[in-house]
């Protein structure tokens, strides 16, 4: 051991003896005053300050060493579906706002707030004294599926390019959708459904957590290159959401029902009910460029506390492959609940009474029930997407308009196949006196086609045509194992036209 | 036990100086490194006309952003071995200042990233990124998603990369290319 310390030691010193000597070396004789050359070229008065896109950011404060950058990505489509039940619509897809701030030259914080859907939220409340009382009347307006999330919030300390300490809400390495999912990166009106119509992640991208972690790149030799992500988390968990249902039925009695719903959601910002942590990391390999190689994984306890502890594990395989033109991108994800039937038992026996309702004889003609059930819980999913896309330059196209006011208009034929299969979904779980009375799955297997045709204006923007054709066996209906088609059909086909744009 | 942690730490801790995404080199260290064969270098400011402008539309499909555009010449005993020049283009957020080294026959003998300002996507700066542009001369395929690939989650300052590089190919044809 001593011997090879010293020999470390002997070697270490003779680097740096050697790269002192060669950095002695004066090289050509310059004949001119190197100070004629301004220090950084930019700078000097003879550059033009026309906008041009991408010669200034649009927003930005600072200078080269602190700087604090505004940012967003957003993006839209129509859609046309075959299948019954679903009108023909314009979705806002979703409206991100970046926040980018350098506070030291090694100290980054980034930040993103996504607005899913979002047209409005109103809130009103009143108090009055009246008729001997005080009445509060609250009501809260909004347009459906609306959602506020914090996507991102995170700072970064930058040791070296090999170890960054990286903490807040960290976007999950599971696959490689996940940590790359600005929708105008992307050429297909509609994210897949491993990361999202399923979706085969534990839930949907952009999938994020709280907690803190490692991130680091490494240049193996002049072309390969290895980078890491590791992090402990709070974790995803079995959650509720309430749903408030009012119902007119006819000759039935009209109902009024609070139903708790218990999903997979993200953890908490806060208080961990689950009083577990998770790991989670992903290893990327890239012998060339445009040739990468990615092995992901996530364990970590799933039930709260009031339940019985049971582990969610969750592995990706990913890969990117560029030949020129040609681009091959692919993903397989597996994410297993253990003891998922354990954990509905110990449910039962927390809730006591699945469903509670008021007799007809107490309340003739209103209905008030409160319900506890699973939502959409799947034992075992699992599923890949693969995409293959062409980048396509015509003369007719670079030379046109488009060239003229773009830097890189193309067009970009593609095609995606993707399939989920879901093992275990629980389509039935009774509850009653604290058991589980009865508990049926069923086993699903989706498949979905989509071609396209994406017109990319430069990198930060894209127009997006594509064709879908989704079906799911057994004659289930869609809208029983995907998120975005509430169909009874078992089949769809899709027409979509999107657009896609960041800055 | 103390003294060899202490050597450990000491033996690493150039890793962590070396290992630096932001590169800084000057002009003259820029020239130096990519004309080291080269017995001088001489500069040539070269004034952008419109006619310059026209000539570079049609090249480029935009305009120049700038009104002058200074090369570097390297020669050795009167013959020219190339020609450089130090440009910047914006990345996502700030420009990235690099220098092009041209070949006589109007190819790119190198391209070094002389100060890379943004907090991420350092990787544009290494030979992985830069050996692509190599014998590259200007044509429709000299592009991301073409005769370049593209850093993932880079794009910007890739795509930043690629349209500086052409440019200087572009104005090296017009004010040094025989056709």
């Amino acid at each position: 051991m001593k011997y090879m310390i010293r020999f470390f030691e002997v070697v270490f010193l003779s680097l740096l003896m050697t790269t002192s000597l060669f950095a002695a070396n004066q090289g050509p004789q310059l004949k001119f005053d190197e100070k004629s050359i301004a220090e950084e070229k930019g700078t000097s008065d003879n550059s033009k300050k026309e906008f041009i896109y991408g010669a200034e950011p649009i927003a930005k404060f600072g200078n080269d060493r602190n700087y604090f950058k505004l940012g967003a990505y957003a993006s839209m489509r129509f859609e046309h579906d075959s299948a019954s039940g679903i009108a023909d619509t314009f979705t806002f897809r979703r409206f991100v706002l970046e926040t980018d701030a350098k506070i030291a030259s090694r100290f980054r914080i980034y930040s993103e707030i996504e607005f899913e859907r979002f047209r409005k939220i109103e809130l009103e409340r009143d108090v009055t004294a009246q008729n001997g009382g005080l009445k509060v009347t609250q009501e809260i307006e909004g347009t459906n599926q609306s959602e506020i999330a914090i996507e991102q919030a995170w700072f970064e300390l930058a040791f070296a390019d090999w170890i960054r300490f990286q903490g807040g809400g960290v976007l999950i390495p599971v696959g490689r959708f996940n940590i790359n999912h600005d929708d105008n990166l992307w050429n297909f009106p509609r994210r897949s459904l491993v990361d999202r119509g399923v979706p085969v992640l534990p839930t949907t991208a952009a999938w994020d957590e709280l907690g803190l972690g490692l991130n680091g790149d490494v240049e193996v030799g002049e072309k390969s290159k290895l980078n890491y992500k590791v992090y402990v988390v709070n974790g995803v968990v079995l959650d509720a959401e309430l749903e408030e249902v009012v119902q007119t039925r006819s000759p039935k009695r009209d109902k009024l029902e609070l139903e708790a719903e218990f999903g997979i959601s993200t953890g908490t910002f806060s208080q961990d009910i689950k009083n577990a942590k998770a790991v989670t990391g992903r290893l990327m390999y890239s012998p060339l460029l445009g040739h990468e190689f990615g092995f992901s994984g996530y364990w970590g306890r799933y039930t709260p506390e009031y339940l019985v502890g049971k582990n969610l594990t969750a592995v990706g395989v990913d890969t990117l492959q560029v030949f020129g033109n040609f681009d091959v991108e692919a993903e397989y994800v597996l994410s297993y609940f253990s003891g998922l039937k354990d954990v509905m038992s110990s449910f039962a026996n927390a809730v006591g009474e699945g469903e509670v309702a008021v007799k007809s004889a107490d309340s003739p003609d209103l209905e008030s029930e409160i319900a506890f059930a699973p939502s959409r819980l799947v034992e075992l999913k699992q599923g890949y997407w693969l995409e293959l896309r062409y980048h396509w330059r015509p003369q007719w196209l670079t030379k046109s308009w488009f060239g003229k006011y773009f830097s890189d208009p193309h067009l970009i034929p593609l095609l995606r196949w993707e399939q989920a299969f879901l093992n275990g979904r629980i389509t039935d779980a009774t509850i009653s006196g604290g058991q589980l009375t009865e508990y049926v799955t069923q086993n699903n297997q989706v498949d979905r086609l989509a071609v396209g045709l994406a017109f990319r204006l430069n990198p930060l923007a894209v127009f997006q045509l594509a064709y879908e054709y989704t079906q799911v066996n057994n004659g289930t209906p869609l809208a029983e194992v995907v998120n975005y088609l509430p169909t009874l059909s078992s089949q769809n086909n899709a027409v979509m036209f999107g657009a896609a744009f960041g800055f | 036990m103390k003294i060899l942690f202490f050597k450990i730490i000491l033996f690493l801790f150039p890793a962590v100086l070396f290992a630096q995404s932001t590169v800084s080199l000057t002009p003259p260290e820029a020239l130096r490194l990519i004309f080291k064969d080269s017995e001088e270098v001489i500069k040539e400011d070269q004034v952008v006309t419109s006619k310059i402008q026209e000539k570079a539309k049609k090249f480029l499909g935009d305009e120049l952003p700038k009104v002058r555009y200074t090369f570097f010449i390297g020669k050795t005993r009167d013959k020219i071995d190339g020609y450089a020049l130090i440009d910047e283009e914006v990345g996502k957020v700030l420009p990235i200042t690099f220098v092009t080294r041209i070949n006589p026959d109007g190819k790119v003998a190198r391209v070094e990233v002389m100060v890379y300002r943004e907090s991420h996507g350092g990787e544009v700066a290494t030979k992985r990124f830069l050996n692509q542009f190599r014998n590259k001369s200007l044509n429709d395929e000299l592009r991301l998603h073409g005769a370049i690939v593209n850093v993932t989650g880079a794009t910007l300052s890739s795509h930043a990369l690629v349209k500086g590089v052409r440019r200087a190919l572009a104005l090296w044809q017009i004010f040094y290319g025989k056709s």
